[in-house]
């Protein structure tokens, strides 16, 4: 709703002015949203929090700042006088459902237009004018908070009943819309029918027309979960069921009953039956004790116990001062005040917040719980960009083309996604980092080094495993062998000295080597992605390598302390080897060959490669230095020359390489 | 002859000859130069001449040693001549711009998050992470959000099974409940992650976006502190002159609630359409821990206190940075993420 500056003012006595409304409401965190100005009034908006349901109300924005002018609630005419017997009988299937209910019978109503003065009413709150019976239901709401329904009381037929719907019944409501009922919605029937979705929406079987000479007037209190439910169930939030699940209570049914009553007795004269009543007028009575001394404990600050009380008298809390202690009981309309904290809250906001100081607190020191694993996480960020990768962080709701292509898990999908294309969660990183990718390609940035850190999501829906994957990506950007170069480096800083890759398939890839760390395989996949895959996402002429790692299968042994190792005192020297193999020869092989002599290597560098004209069929030529280096002495020649024969000895017996050539750099 | 003395005779000829030609003065001398190294009758030559006498696995390796040295003259001799022009060496030009590099970046949520948690280190407080699968438990009931309650709106959640109550969770306060769990008081944490909202994207809304909790629970932990800390921090991330307002709001697990509003970046608090005139932007929420919540996890509400606070990394990332977009966040185009260091 909105709320107009006049309408406000005609419930509080004395003057107010329009900055002076605006300026309380803003500093009660209201915030007021003018949205118009005309004939000497202001139309503005409020932002009414969900706990302050009589917010949505004009006296009860009054009321929110009587307390900064102390001035009295006006409170308007709800005079009446019944004159007719007639009543309706009604039952309430479950007065958990329906605390209180109350309906009252007007006859021979002349249903026509409203005053002028109503429709203006009505219209500067944002409400259509209708029949003038309706019109004050309306205005009466927004008067009081109380939602009101009128019924055409010739449509109902015998007694009134509030019970759940059952399955398959079907509504149509006053919007003309059909609806199903069931068990989890609350209604309104009569004998034979349903006349209204309770707290929601009235039915058309039942509604005032234009030929409308009797009405039923009902006035009630549903359980705020119950509206909640329903009006989720239906997909139907309308200005009642707002006002109905933030709570009603019975004292503001009553008088909105009265008001009610009385506006459409002088607008549509006709004869006032009585009023019927089932459940009860609640009297559940929150007593909460404040102690004095915990204001200023909660709020920093020391606040006068006379502005206190000030403060509890104008809010209409009723109090009972002890000694360093008022017993209060908040008015019926304030269900969100339910314990202590709960009036510190209404003393500082009356108070203003800004009255309290800002000030440090004074705190033991307590080391924080040291958190490795997020700080080991920060570290491998920093790697993986010194390493020339850049960060790119995706949503990770993506569609089911994607997760669809890693056929080995369970993609987990939303029950209520917004969109198709954001309907799961991601199993993989690679897709969305592919899509990112070619969002890049389209706009000509074709080399790209990138990773991406964050979960993914695999399972049932009850037992969803989240996993922390880091996956790198580079394009266009060197071959190959310069991309394993940086992995490879990745995880040398990263503490581990054994990296071991073995060729397995994967469903990205054409060729790709499973990895595995200290011996531990599964660790992750370096490959090269596979032309279908490149087709799918649009980058069929890019050169992609992609490393997709398991985070949390190794983090744990993830290692950055370093300590010094003392620099050799001894010269190194070093030999080249190129030997001829099978192509199928495997690196690692050659490497542990030679680690496995015994000999003084301190290092094996890989630096060629070479399948050329002049080589055999299936067969390639494999160039590395082997770095020697004694840790208490200066290798003699002769000593070198015997570790390389011993060398190529291993290789040619075990290997079945062939010794292409031997080069000496000392 | 082996391999080795072969390799110091090509080596001394092509020392020779780069020695040589440092000290040529004109055209007619590197001509000299030239027939003298690569001639029919040159160094080079001379060397290829002895070749067939030699092994046949030592000729190969000698002959594409010899090729390399012939290159590598050749293209000294195509660059002196070149620049012979005048008879001196040409200065080079330092005016033309240095060759591109490529180096990583963070992206700029990664960038913000660790300028906010950097600030709250200072202070002593530690980071804690938590699932992004939660149950209701963590993210509702126990933050004092009953089933049913409107307030529930204001999260607008993901489920994954409504019926298990198990959700992705809209904020990451429940973190707040997981540490609480685990943890006595005295505690100071702040918690940066990934949240879920359904809302449909615009330049304004994304339906994901991460999110900072951060809490203090101790004994005599009043408002004023939170004003304190909180204020603090908005100086240690926007400056020292940045005014900051605190007005009341509505968490439910916070009571008082604040919302703390900071002045606008853009008019410097004259008022324009980024502050919708107010002068003022908002920028987080926060308050005193609610009893409730501390019930919940079972500490003593009679003994401790506490203050809480939870805020939108890109909105800060939006603010600092001057983001138009927070589209922008999820697109990874390189030519956003190099913006930020």
């Amino acid at each position: 709703m909105k709320y107009s500056y006049k309408l406000v003012s005609d419930y509080i006595a004395g003057n107010i002015g329009k900055r002076e409304m605006l300026d309380y409401l803003d500093s009660l965190g209201l915030n007021p949203l003018v949205t118009s100005e005309e004939d000497g009034d202001l139309i503005f908006e409020l932002e009414t929090p969900a706990n302050r349901g009589y917010l949505l109300s004009l006296s009860g924005v009054a009321r929110e700042i009587l307390p900064f002018t102390g001035s009295a609630l006006k409170l308007p005419d709800d005079s009446l006088a019944e004159n007719i017997e007639a009543e309706i009988p009604v039952k309430i299937e479950n007065r958990k459902d329906c605390p209180y209910y109350s309906c009252r019978i007007m006859k021979d109503v002349s249903n026509g237009v409203s005053p002028e003065w109503m429709e203006k009413s009505l219209g500067k709150m944002g409400y259509r004018s209708s029949f003038n019976t309706v019109d004050a239901s309306n205005f009466v709401m927004a008067e009081t908070g109380q939602p009101l329904h009128i019924f055409d009381l010739d449509r109902i037929e015998g007694r009134v009943e509030i019970r759940r719907g059952r399955k398959g019944e079907s509504v149509v409501t006053i919007d003309g819309k059909k609806r199903e009922i069931d068990g989890d919605v609350l209604v309104i029937a009569d004998e034979v029918k349903i006349i209204a979705v309770a707290g929601i929406m009235g039915c058309e079987v039942s509604e005032v027309r234009a030929d409308t000479k009797n009405i039923l007037i009902e006035s009630a209190v549903f359980n705020p979960a119950v509206v909640r439910r329903g009006s989720k169930k239906l997909g139907l939030t309308t200005e009642a069921s707002l006002r109905f699940e933030r709570g009603i209570d019975s004292a503001t049914s009553v008088k909105g009953m009265s008001r009610v009553t009385h506006l459409i007795n002088k607008t549509g004269k006709g004869n006032v039956g009585k009023l019927t009543e089932a459940g009860k007028r609640e009297e559940k009575v929150t007593e909460i004790t404040l102690e004095v001394c915990r204001v200023g404990k909660v709020l920093g600050i020391k606040v006068e116990e006379s502005f206190i009380a000030d403060i509890l008298e104008r809010l209409n809390f009723l109090t009972e001062k002890g000694k360093n202690t008022y017993k209060i009981v908040p008015p019926p309309y304030r269900n969100d005040i339910k314990e202590d904290v709960d009036i510190i809250e209404e003393i500082a906001r009356y108070g203003k917040y800004s009255e309290i100081p800002s000030l440090m607190p004074v705190a033991s020191i307590s080391p924080t719980s040291p958190a490795e694993e997020i700080a080991k996480v920060e570290k491998i960020k920093d790697i993986a960009v010194k390493l020339g990768f850049s960060e790119f962080i995706n949503m990770g709701l993506t569609n089911k083309r994607n997760t669809g292509l890693s056929r080995n898990k369970e993609a987990v999908p939303l029950e209520n996604p917004i969109s198709a294309n954001l309907e799961f969660l991601r199993s993989s990183l690679i897709p969305e980092v592919l899509e990112s990718i070619q969002f890049n390609i389209c706009r000509d940035f074709r080399e790209l080094n990138v990773f991406e850190l964050g979960k993914v999501y695999s399972g049932i829906s009850t037992e969803v495993q989240e996993e922390e994957n880091l996956l790198f990506a580079s394009v266009n950007s060197g071959d190959f062998f310069s991309f394993k170069g940086r992995i490879e480096k990745f995880f040398s800083e990263c503490g581990f000295k054994n990296l071991s890759f073995s060729k397995k398939p994967h469903v990205f890839a054409s060729d790709n080597n499973e990895l595995a760390l200290s011996g531990k395989a599964g660790m992750g996949n370096i490959f090269v992605l596979s032309p279908d895959i490149q087709a799918l996402y649009g980058l069929d002429r890019e050169d992609i390598y992609v490393c997709e790692l398991y985070l949390d299968r190794f983090i744990d042994e993830v290692n950055f302390k370093r300590s010094f190792v003392e620099l050799a005192r001894f010269p190194s020297c070093r030999r080249d080897f190129s030997f001829i193999f099978p192509q199928s020869i495997v690196w690692e092989k050659i490497k542990n060959t030679i680690f496995s002599l015994g000999l003084p290597v301190e290092k094996i560098d890989f630096f060629d490669l070479y399948r050329g004209k002049n080589m055999e069929k299936g067969k390639i030529s494999v160039s590395f230095a082997v770095l020697f280096r004694h840790p208490e002495k200066t290798l003699e020649n002769a000593e070198v020359k015997d570790f390389s024969e011993k060398i190529v000895k291993a290789i040619t017996n075990k290997l079945k390489g062939r010794l292409r050539g031997e080069n000496t750099k000392c | 002859m082996d391999l080795k003395i072969l390799r110091e005779k090509i080596d001394g000829v092509y020392r020779n000859a780069l020695k040589e030609i440092e000290s040529i003065k004109d055209e007619a001398e590197l001509e000299n130069w030239k027939v003298k190294y690569l001639g029919r009758k040159g160094e080079i030559k001379r060397i290829f001449s002895l070749l067939p006498g030699l092994a046949e696995d030592l000729k190969k390796e000698a002959g594409s040693m010899l090729n390399e040295v012939k290159n590598k003259l050749s293209g000294t001799y195509e660059n002196a001549r070149n620049s012979s022009g005048g008879g001196e060496k040409e200065e080079v030009n330092l005016s033309f711009p240095g060759k591109p590099v490529f180096p990583g970046y963070l992206h700029p949520i990664s960038v913000v998050t660790r300028q906010m948690t950097g600030i709250f280190e200072k202070l002593g407080f530690g980071i804690a992470t938590g699932p992004e699968v939660e149950t209701s438990y963590y993210n509702f009931e126990a933050l004092n959000i009953p089933e049913g309650h409107p307030a529930r709106d204001a999260w607008d959640t993901f489920y994954i099974n409504e019926a298990e109550r198990i959700l992705l969770r809209p904020h990451t306060s429940p973190v707040q409940i997981r540490t609480m769990e685990k943890t006595s008081p005295p505690l100071r944490v702040v918690s940066v992650g990934k949240c879920f909202r359904r809302d449909a994207v615009d330049a304004t809304h994304s339906p994901v976006f991460h999110q900072m909790e951060g809490f203090m629970v101790d004994r005599d932990i009043n408002f004023s502190h939170l004003k304190g800390v909180l204020t603090y921090f908005i100086n240690q991330m926007f400056g020292e002159k940045v005014g900051v307002k605190f007005t009341p709001s509505y968490f439910p697990f916070t009571e008082p609630s604040a919302e703390l509003s900071m002045t606008c970046i853009v008019c410097k608090g004259k008022g324009c359409s980024v502050c919708k005139s107010s002068g003022f932007i908002e920028v987080l929420g926060c308050g005193m821990i609610h009893p409730e919540v501390f019930r919940n996890v079972g500490y003593d509400a009679g003994k401790y206190s506490g203050f809480a606070f939870g805020m939108g990394i890109e909105r800060m990332a939006i603010i600092k940075l001057g983001i138009t977009d927070i589209r922008y966040f999820y697109q990874n185009n390189m030519r956003f993420i190099e913006q930020f260091i």
